[in-house]
């Protein structure tokens, strides 16, 4: 692959990396060093990207396995661990039957970053159960599990039942996501 | 999957997705801009680096 062409794709893939960092360091500095670890290196090994593959996912998985390797360095595992959840999550949202994103993206920040990862690429990017593993290093049991548990931990924090629609009272971001689309896959 | 089950599984997808979105949407920083422009200033040594693509860094 040419590496003007290269540099392009990458580029067209910045703002997206970006949010995949966010889902996992949940701080913005946090996920610009992210993401700028994980340009420089796809960079430096681009002549091993095999052209026409999923760039997006090769990135994808640069990103996550620098994650956690640093992640891992800096031996911050007490509070992401899995298992700690239910204690975190139990605070009633302010307004009964209403879910404003914000609370929602306050349950999600609380969650484990394994379960942020494949809620991200299943849930938000729709990426299927089997490419999601391939993405993680991990099996496809693995990743519905984490899935599930994801799903589960953000329908008690939020005491959704399902008999009702989350109504987006957050209005303004509401009209930025239904302008756009949801194309980031 | 009930339907219930199922109802709760998309509104919670659908969230998902608006806060990446809204994420996605966000202007890149000075920072990764200024990073992207002098890519090419960055040595390219080809294939044969750390396999970051691989399974390094696959949480327990």
């Amino acid at each position: 692959m040419r590496r003007e062409d290269a540099k392009a794709e990458l580029i067209g893939h910045m703002k997206v990396l970006r949010a995949f960092a966010m889902s996992l360091t949940r701080n913005s500095a946090a996920a610009e060093d992210l993401v700028q670890d994980t340009v420089l290196k796809a960079w430096t090994k681009m002549d091993g990207f095999e052209e026409g593959s999923n760039m997006r996912a090769w990135l994808f998985t640069i990103l996550r396995n620098t994650f956690y390797s640093d992640r891992r360095k800096a031996a911050r595992e007490a509070e992401d661990a899995d298992g700690v959840l239910a204690g975190q999550l139990a605070e009633k949202p302010a307004h009964d039957g209403r879910l404003q994103l914000a609370d929602f993206r306050a349950a999600f920040d609380r969650l484990p970053p394994e379960q942020r990862e494949v809620l991200t690429l299943v849930g938000a990017l729709q990426y299927s159960y089997e490419e999601a593993a391939q993405m993680c290093g991990v099996k496809v049991g693995t990743v519905k599990s984490r899935l599930n548990r994801g799903r589960e931990a953000l329908a008690v924090a939020l005491h959704l039942d399902g008999d009702g629609p989350i109504e987006m009272t957050d209005a303004v971001t509401h009209g930025v996501v239904t302008a756009n689309g949801s194309s980031a896959a | 999957m009930s339907p219930t089950e199922k109802t709760l599984q998309t509104q919670i997808d659908d969230n998902l997705r608006r806060i990446f979105d809204e994420d996605a949407q966000t202007e890149l920083p000075d920072r990764l801009l200024k990073l992207l422009e002098r890519l090419d200033e960055v040595p390219a040594p080809g294939k044969g680096l750390s396999d970051d693509a691989g399974t390094d860094g696959e949480p327990a």
